[in-house]
């Protein structure tokens, strides 16, 4: 048996050797759970997504994650103060749009747990563009987004970086 | 719990982990035949789709020749499935670029989808290697 999540779709032509990224086709589909505590959860961490980092509504923030918010990113200290001070220092306040923006690949919640999955742009040593993949896991608890982790490594220039424009495919 | 209460989840949650002890940790050929389906289709930057490639890591995890640095030991930390997909989250220590000598611990992610229990597709978050192999 064979459940696919979501159709995806080609983003872009990928470089010699490399194999074309892939994105979803279909936020709704992705939001989707037959379960609607999972489904709710995909919601919330959605929302808070579009709206605080998508956005840059930092003033947002605490209706969406909870006052003891433990962020694993290496950049980012615990706590929602620390998270709006990183959005407000990285990124201008933008109009709050009803889908995520970024090329998001799919969207996977199993118990406490909600996982993004993007297709990321960054560049090689040459200048050259090239495709990873860009991972944000959320837990949840009473409605609240209480924990993060991600791929982030240490690097002062990431408090300065708005990823929002890594727009392909859209 | 027996294999046959598990859910759908949990059995390609299991499949992956096993298949990631097997062929990354221990460079075994025959999980990889055994876990990976031919039309293997790989986003990670540094390896082209096919599941020939991956044969050829486990050759190289099993027989690592003295210019090739390996990636760092990752640490489970847990996993998230839904349907066919899997996202395994991994805890590795990194060099702190401000502190020479000095390591922290950062998150490396994989995810998977199956098809009847073989791995189809795999995407990550690695950099591109300064010298691909």
């Amino acid at each position: 048996m064979s459940e696919r999540i979501t159709s995806l779709k080609p983003a872009i032509d990928a470089a010699d050797g490399q194999t074309a990224p892939v994105i979803a086709a279909d936020h709704a589909q992705l939001l989707h759970s037959d379960d609607p505590v999972l489904a709710a959860n995909k919601r919330l961490c959605y929302d808070m997504y579009r709206t605080v980092l998508q956005a840059g509504h930092a003033d947002r923030a605490p209706d969406f994650i909870g006052p003891h918010y433990i962020q694993h990113n290496p950049n980012v200290m615990s706590g929602v103060e620390a998270l709006q001070a990183f959005i407000r220092g990285s990124r201008p306040q933008r109009e709050i749009l009803p889908h995520i923006e970024l090329p998001l690949v799919s969207i996977i919640a199993e118990r406490d747990m909600v996982n993004f999955t993007f297709v990321r742009t960054e560049k090689d040593g040459d200048g050259n563009s090239y495709h990873t993949s860009w991972f944000d896991l959320f837990r949840i608890e009473n409605g609240r987004i209480v924990e993060h982790w991600d791929p982030a490594m240490k690097s002062a220039d990431m408090l300065k970086l708005d990823p929002n424009d890594n727009k392909i495919g859209r | 719990m027996t294999a046959a209460e598990e859910t759908l989840e949990e059995r390609n949650s299991r499949i992956v982990i096993d298949m990631w002890q097997k062929v990354i940790r221990e460079g075994s050929r025959e999980a990889v035949l055994r876990y990976i389906a031919p039309g293997y289709i790989q986003h990670n930057v540094n390896m082209p789709s096919g599941r020939e490639h991956l044969l050829r890591l486990v050759d190289i995890i099993k027989d690592t020749p003295a210019d090739f640095n390996p990636p760092r030991h990752k640490e489970l930390v847990r996993t998230v499935a839904q349907g066919d997909h899997v996202v395994v989250i991994w805890e590795q220590e990194q060099d702190d670029p401000n502190v020479p000598g000095a390591t922290y611990t950062g998150h490396a992610f994989d995810m998977f989808r199956l098809e009847d229990g073989m791995i189809v597709e795999h995407w990550d978050d690695t950099r591109k290697w300064p010298k691909p192999w």
